[in-house]
């Protein structure tokens, strides 16, 4: 008997779905080796053991607390996502105006002109910080990945 | 009575129609499977709770990519398997594989695992078979979780994985033997 015929047919057995001429075929077989019967002795003793475990069912608070959670979710992912839209609007046009009204005025001063750059460009250095650090200290991210389906 | 493919079908439609609460007869018909097998694979309970969920919101957002010809688990079930696998890779710090929900019967008889002449497992505990786990590979967890603990056949095992019956019970066999033998042997 091959390796490849033995396992399949332990698994059978093991199972309880081997057919009676495949189990006689297993049982004559390890009647003859010592190796293939201990290898089939520990299985069955797996098997009883593992017949004996089970995983606790969720208690009805518990999935009453998942679907709550779940939910809460949902609506916090499309809150970010209109949020998101609307920062993008708000900073553009922002950024149009300040360009518009303020960079290119030449009634404003030079001075005034790169005093309110450096805060700005302060601000995005600092934001950028925080936002790496931010990401690089959680513990795993969960939606830069997309799913293959 | 209708079938629960069907029944899923229709929920979907419902939900890509635009009635929201229709999703959530998917979210509880599922509910404790998804958790049951991001628990196995990840060994603990809060990670499979997040990992689960964000499978259900995975889900939710690419509906409309789901044929509603073909039953919604399995295609269910390839989103959360990618999402736990992922979840490990990127686990950066080391999360010990413990998993309180398991339950151990006291034995019908107090007869046979002892009785095996090469026996080695006789009075295992909850202790071992975490530790056991742990030290299997997440592929190896996710098919003797559905194997032992959704009591699953090779069959639907098979539906589930997309992989011939050969293949489930091949992989099985390497499953079982790798857990056997850290039951046997303890840490190697």
């Amino acid at each position: 008997m091959t390796h490849e015929r033995f396992k399949h047919l332990l698994l059978k057995v093991v199972d309880g779905v081997a057919s009676d001429k495949e189990r006689q075929e297993f049982l004559a077989h390890i009647r003859s080796c010592e190796e293939c019967r201990c290898e089939y002795g520990e299985f069955r003793n797996l098997e009883e053991l593992m017949s004996t475990i089970k995983l606790k069912d969720l208690s009805e608070d518990a999935r009453a607390a998942y679907a709550r959670s779940l939910y809460n979710r949902l609506e916090r992912g499309l809150g970010w996502i209109f949020l998101s839209l609307g920062a993008i609007l708000l900073l553009g046009f922002g950024g149009f105006m300040l360009i518009k009204e303020f960079i290119i005025n030449p009634a404003v001063s030079v001075i005034l002109k790169i005093g309110v750059c450096a805060v700005l460009a302060g601000l995005i250095v600092l934001l950028v910080s925080v936002l790496k650090e931010r990401l690089f200290v959680r513990k795993y991210d969960k939606y830069s990945k997309e799913v293959k389906l | 009575m209708v079938d629960m493919n069907t029944a899923d079908a229709e929920a979907i439609r419902l939900t890509l129609s635009g009635d929201k609460d229709a999703f959530a007869v998917i979210v509880a018909r599922y509910t404790e499977r998804a958790y049951r097998m991001a628990l196995y694979v990840l060994g603990n309970e809060q990670d499979a709770m997040d990992v689960s969920q964000d499978a259900f919101i995975r889900a939710y957002r690419n509906l409309n990519r789901f044929d509603t010809n073909r039953p919604f688990f399995p295609w269910f079930a390839t989103i959360l398997r990618n999402l736990c696998y992922n979840f490990l890779r990127r686990r950066k710090r080391k999360q010990a594989y413990n998993i309180e929900d398991f339950q151990i019967a006291e034995p019908s008889s107090p007869s046979s695992p002892s009785s095996e002449p090469c026996s080695g497992i006789a009075v295992e505990t909850k202790v071992a078979l975490n530790n056991a786990l742990s030290k299997l590979s997440p592929q190896d967890r996710e098919i003797i979780g559905k194997f032992y603990f959704e009591d699953l056949s090779y069959k639907k095992i098979a539906d589930e994985l997309g992989v011939p019956i050969g293949t489930v019970m091949s992989r099985l066999y390497y499953a079982r033997k790798h857990l056997k033998d850290r039951m046997l042997k303890g840490e190697r």
